[in-house]
């Protein structure tokens, strides 16, 4: 085992003696040599010391300790060992296969001969993921078609980049569909809904048959707007539409136009872990439907980084990572592109039915998971009807200053 | 149903002279529309095909006149939208 030398970890050590006057308390995490008592209520709280998590499996804990405490914990003959707990990142190489689609990979469904509509900032066509992927562009916003802001060619390589600058590791949903870019929001990341309704009707023009809508407004809405009523009748032209739900969660009613449009798929966030972020929005609508419909990753997720743009953490000059149920959407419809290979016939409501009857349910109520987390390979190989999910709880109406629930995931702990 | 938010239309009236930007949803074909605001001041932005919907922009006193044509059904403010990443 260690000797006490050992048990603070190498980098344990160097955040320590990097940390300056003042500076807060590190996240670490201990192994005790059995099962620490319970943490938490502990009625004699530590200074310097906050409890973040007490694993089950194994006698570990999570906490946020400052450097005097730390000391402490090392003289303890219980503690083992004490590691500085780091971040941890969904790339691409984790949040496909979190969703089964590299089994779908393997059976020749790569998204070929499927056209994706992302309307959103534009597209660094230059980037090596996307080289050979765009087959058109167009500028709804008189800025020029360049993505000035970045977001639009993260999400285009989630849903369809080949993960050429990274030999394959940060690969789309869909690495050979076809994409088409409607730039609609401008540097700021900010448009206008009726630029967006223009998008969405150049992108059914050119005949794609998924669109991938990572934008919105803030909620409630009830679904009658003008560009909800694009997002529907763009549907009943045969489209499928992947909207994001929104990031203003966990509030009920947090989803916003035109995530709340009837026929859309709309998409809430969930982290490597499965476990769904306070930030994914929560239903039901305005008018009382349950709302998101499913959840993809969209946590700290890398992809490709428009050149000149600093969206996001900065991984390298190829890439970047970023969190939003905006990165879930273009997964979703990067699922929904290799659907529609296999089977051309699928109409969109064909499609969302499927994605929901395979979704593997997470225990929350519908208005937090919809019928769950999408599991690519039973959407294609399981057909099934949409499960029944766990009634909402009672929600408060909007403008009562609804009570925004302390999220207890170990995730926003770490971030804490 | 009311063709405006009555809020909206209050913020209007207190400021007749002020730019704004609309989604007027109408009835009919999109030829009539475009006849009936050619005789008006206002910039039509977008014609839409997917829905019965134009974009314009005019002033709000304008767009008080444009609630009492009964080929217009709705009107709503053209919101802004923004890209969902944290």
């Amino acid at each position: 085992m260690y000797d006490d030398h050992d048990k603070l970890t190498r980098g344990l050590m160097r955040s320590l003696a990097e940390l300056g006057a003042g500076d807060g308390p590190l996240p670490i995490i201990v192994r005790y040599s059995s099962r620490p008592r319970v943490m938490r209520g502990n009625p004699h709280p530590v200074p310097g010391l906050r409890e973040r998590y007490q694993f089950r499996l194994l006698p570990f804990a999570a906490l946020q300790a400052t450097p005097e405490v730390i000391a402490r914990l090392e003289a303890d003959p219980r503690v083992l060992r004490i590691f500085q707990d780091l971040p941890v990142r969904a790339l691409l190489d984790t949040s496909v296969p979190q969703i089964g689609v590299p089994r779908l990979w393997a059976e020749g469904l790569t998204g070929e001969g499927i056209k994706i509509g992302i309307v959103d900032s534009g597209v660094d066509a230059s980037h090596p993921d996307l080289q050979g992927r765009i087959a058109d562009v167009t500028d709804l916003t008189g800025e020029g078609l360049d993505d000035k802001h970045g977001h639009g060619t993260h999400v285009s390589s989630v849903a369809a980049g080949s993960g050429a600058a990274s030999a394959g590791r940060y690969r789309g949903a869909a690495p050979q569909a076809t994409i088409y870019s409607a730039k609609v929001l401008r540097a700021n990341g900010e448009g206008m809904m009726s630029d967006v309704m223009a998008g969405i009707e150049w992108a059914v023009a050119q005949g794609v048959q998924v669109i991938s809508l990572s934008l919105g407004g803030t909620g409630p809405c009830d679904g009658t707007d003008a560009l909800c009523e694009t997002c529907d009748a763009a549907v009943d032209a045969g489209v499928v539409l992947c909207v994001a739900a929104g990031n203003d969660g966990p509030d009920p009613y947090s989803v916003g136009s035109p995530g709340c449009a009837r026929k859309v798929i709309t998409i809430g966030a969930v982290n490597d872990q499965d476990r769904i972020p306070d930030f994914s929005a929560r239903g039901p609508t305005a008018d009382g439907r349950a709302k998101p419909d499913l959840l993809l990753p969209g946590v700290d997720i890398v992809a490709a980084r428009a050149s000149g743009t600093s969206m996001g953490t900065v991984m390298d000059q190829y890439y970047t990572s970023v969190t939003g149920t905006s990165m879930a959407t273009p997964l979703a419809a990067g699922v929904c592109a290799l659907l529609l290979q296999a089977e051309p016939q699928l109409q969109p409501a064909d499609v969302k039915a499927r994605l929901m009857g395979a979704a593997i349910g997470l225990g929350a109520d519908s208005n937090t998971q919809g019928a769950g987390r999408v599991d690519a390979w039973r959407a294609r190989h399981e057909v099934a009807q949409p499960t029944p999910t766990p009634e909402p709880a009672p929600s408060p109406a909007p403008g009562r200053g609804c009570l925004v629930a302390v999220s207890r995931m170990l995730f926003f702990l770490r971030r804490s | 149903m009311s063709k405006i938010d009555p809020a909206v239309r209050k913020a209007w009236r207190a400021h007749p002279d002020q730019e704004v930007d609309l989604i007027i949803h109408y009835a009919g074909e999109v030829g009539e529309v475009g006849a009936a605001l050619a005789g008006r001041t206002v910039h039509v932005k977008r014609r839409f095909e997917l829905t019965r919907t134009v974009s314009l922009r005019c002033s709000a006193q304008v767009a008080l006149e444009l609630l009492k044509e009964a080929w217009v059904t709705r009107v709503e403010v053209d919101r802004p939208v923004k890209a969902l990443r944290r």
